[in-house]
């Protein structure tokens, strides 16, 4: 076994027993048997809210825990000075950091599968068949959401203690879900220099490119690869740009 | 007691020459240098005792060893190059404060350690990992969490995960804290038996005896600076240690000057080491008369005697007071 695989099996072990992820999951599926309840209330368009609540419950849920695990990822090691058996190795610092990354990402797409299978029973229970080709793209995105996420964290936690990066993880988060809709509601009265900055902010950082929600509905199976690839792009560019200044952080950090 | 190093000074594997730190823990607050031009050695085949006092400076000095810190200034020397990440897989480390992660098991941390030192064939690693638990009796709880392990058990573990990959050098940071007195010795054991191996160790503690027993040289860390070594003065630790008081006399409620007029009046015999700690003045002396001298003429002048005796087992702070007289002289 390679030492950046064996690396990567230990983070992916830490987080797997950890003791957030049991209940995260549980959580998630909470949320999805509530969204299942909360749809048979509704008059009409029960499969829009079970939808709406039901994937909105599983993107909250993951990309908090992806914050947590990825802003842990690094404080957690330091805390307990486990770091030092790892990193004082002649394996490299870059190595360590990206097999951190790998096994939070594994940890992510574990969770991404639970809850697609929550998903697809729930599919089933209301009769509505197997997921279609746009329901899995929607929850992939969602996952690719949680791991850029995890990138962000694990450079926030290489740049500051837990609390600070996780609050900071959270601002960029919430700023990227809410700039884009800011941004859509600002009308031709609205203060054209406020609009430029928020337009701005929109563009380079806008998290509801992993939002799938809205094309949601039941027969709907019309996923467009020209929608789909700037998105992938984006998150592409966000992930490369997160780990390369954690890896240029990392690299020049005391150990103290 | 070790005292295997006698005349001309060996070789030097590993060297540190001029490390200067200083470290910034809050942007408001002033920095503070860690290390001052510190120049340490350590030899082939020996073992070097690292002492000092909290915050002498010598975990940054391990730590810059194995690269976790990076020194503002100087160099870290392996064999007379600067010492690479292929050096490093030639080190093994056990870490003071350090701990493995709860949720892991011992066969879990070993085996990522053989992984991230190329230990090969891999396809022996099973075996060799069963064979380093059951050396270190953890064979039983090789599938067990480690958050359920003792600090004892935690020690065992990190010992079998610094000398797993049979390391040339080994550092040992505090390998006796929280051990046992059946553990220490079981810990002692091991350390003679790498020793035999033929492993350079470095063994930083706080535990004189130990360093005595186990070291052939030894080097005093103060205020980030070598402000001693046995080899400059060509002592083996066994002398070194031959040559600290061993009585001593703790008088309560004086002043270095009051002890030194008592001194002149009664024409006492002189102290080896005088320290003192508030309103208390601790005499130490070689031999039992000189400290005993001492007894009826403090006590005649009403002096407070809060503890006299003798200390076979010399405490780091009897070496550290022992050179801060000898620095300040």
């Amino acid at each position: 076994m390679t030492a950046w695989w064996s690396l990567s099996k230990e983070a992916f072990l830490i987080l797997r027993r950890d003791r957030v992820f049991t209940p995260v999951v549980t959580v998630g599926i909470i949320v999805a048997l509530f969204a299942n309840i909360a749809s048979n209330w509704g008059i009409d368009s029960y499969d829009k809210i079970l939808f709406d609540i039901g994937i909105a419950g599983f993107r909250m849920t993951g990309g908090a825990v992806a914050m947590l695990w990825g802003v842990r990822m690094i404080a957690d090691p330091i805390k307990d000075r486990s770091i030092e058996l790892r990193l004082a190795s002649p394996s490299a610092r870059f190595s360590w950091l990206m097999s951190r990354f790998v096994g939070l990402s594994f940890c992510l797409i574990l969770m991404g599968l639970i809850f697609a299978g929550v998903w697809q029973g729930l599919m089933l229970l209301n009769h509505f068949g197997s997921m279609t080709n746009l329901q899995n793209w929607a929850i992939g995105l969602l996952v690719l959401e949680w791991i850029v996420l995890g990138s962000l964290a694990l450079l926030l936690g290489t740049l500051a203690g837990l609390s600070t990066a996780l609050f900071s993880a959270f601002a960029l988060w919430l700023t990227g879900l809410v700039a884009p809709l800011v941004a859509a509601t600002m009308g031709p009265n609205s203060d054209p220099f406020q609009k430029q900055v928020v337009e701005f902010i929109a563009n380079i950082w806008n998290f509801q490119r992993f939002n799938l929600i809205d094309q949601l509905e039941i027969g709907s199976n019309h996923v467009l690869l020209n929608d789909l690839y700037p998105r992938l792009e984006w998150a592409g560019c966000v992930l490369a740009g997160c780990l390369t200044l954690a890896a240029w952080a990392f690299q020049k950090k005391d150990m103290t | 007691m070790s005292t295997n190093f006698e005349g001309s000074r060996p070789t030097s594997f590993l060297s540190l020459r001029g490390l200067e730190k200083t470290f910034r823990p809050d942007a408001l607050k002033p920095p503070i240098q860690l290390l001052k031009g510190l120049d340490l050695d350590f030899f082939e085949g020996s073992c070097t005792g690292l002492v000092g006092h909290n915050g002498a400076g010598k975990t940054t000095t391990i730590r810059m060893i194995l690269g976790l810190i990076f020194p503002d200034r100087g160099q870290i020397l392996f064999r007379g190059q600067p010492i690479t990440k292929e050096n490093r897989a030639t080190i093994g480390y056990m870490a003071e404060t350090a701990r493995f992660p709860g949720t892991l098991t011992p066969t879990e941390i070993l085996r990522t350690q053989l992984a991230i030192y190329h230990v090969k064939p891999s396809s022996s690693h099973a075996k060799l990992i069963d064979s380093k638990l059951e050396s270190v009796g953890l064979f039983k709880d090789r599938n067990r969490a480690l958050k359920n392990f003792s600090k004892g058990m935690q020690q065992r573990l990190a010992w079998a995960h610094a000398t797993i990959h049979e390391p040339d050098l080994l550092i040992l940071d505090e390998p006796f804290s929280g051990l046992d007195p059946i553990g220490r010795i079981t810990m002692k054991n091991w350390i003679l038996a790498e020793k035999k191996r033929g492993v350079s160790i470095l063994l930083c503690t706080h535990e004189l005896p130990q360093i005595m027993s186990l070291c052939d040289h030894i080097q005093i860390l103060r205020n980030g600076k070598l402000v001693y070594s046995s080899l400059d003065k060509k002592q083996s630790s066994g002398a070194l240690y031959e040559a600290l008081p061993k009585y001593f006399v703790d008088i309560s409620g004086v002043t270095p000057a009051d002890v030194e007029a008592l001194r002149a009046a009664h024409k006492l015999d002189p102290w080896q080491t005088l320290h003192q700690d508030g309103f208390l003045v601790q005499l130490g002396f070689k031999d039992y008369p000189s400290a005993t001298s001492w007894l009826a003429p403090c006590l005649a002048k009403g002096y407070v005697i809060v503890r006299f005796g003798d200390d076979n087992s010399a405490s780091e702070e009897q070496l550290l007071i022992h050179f801060k007289e000898e620095f300040t002289q």
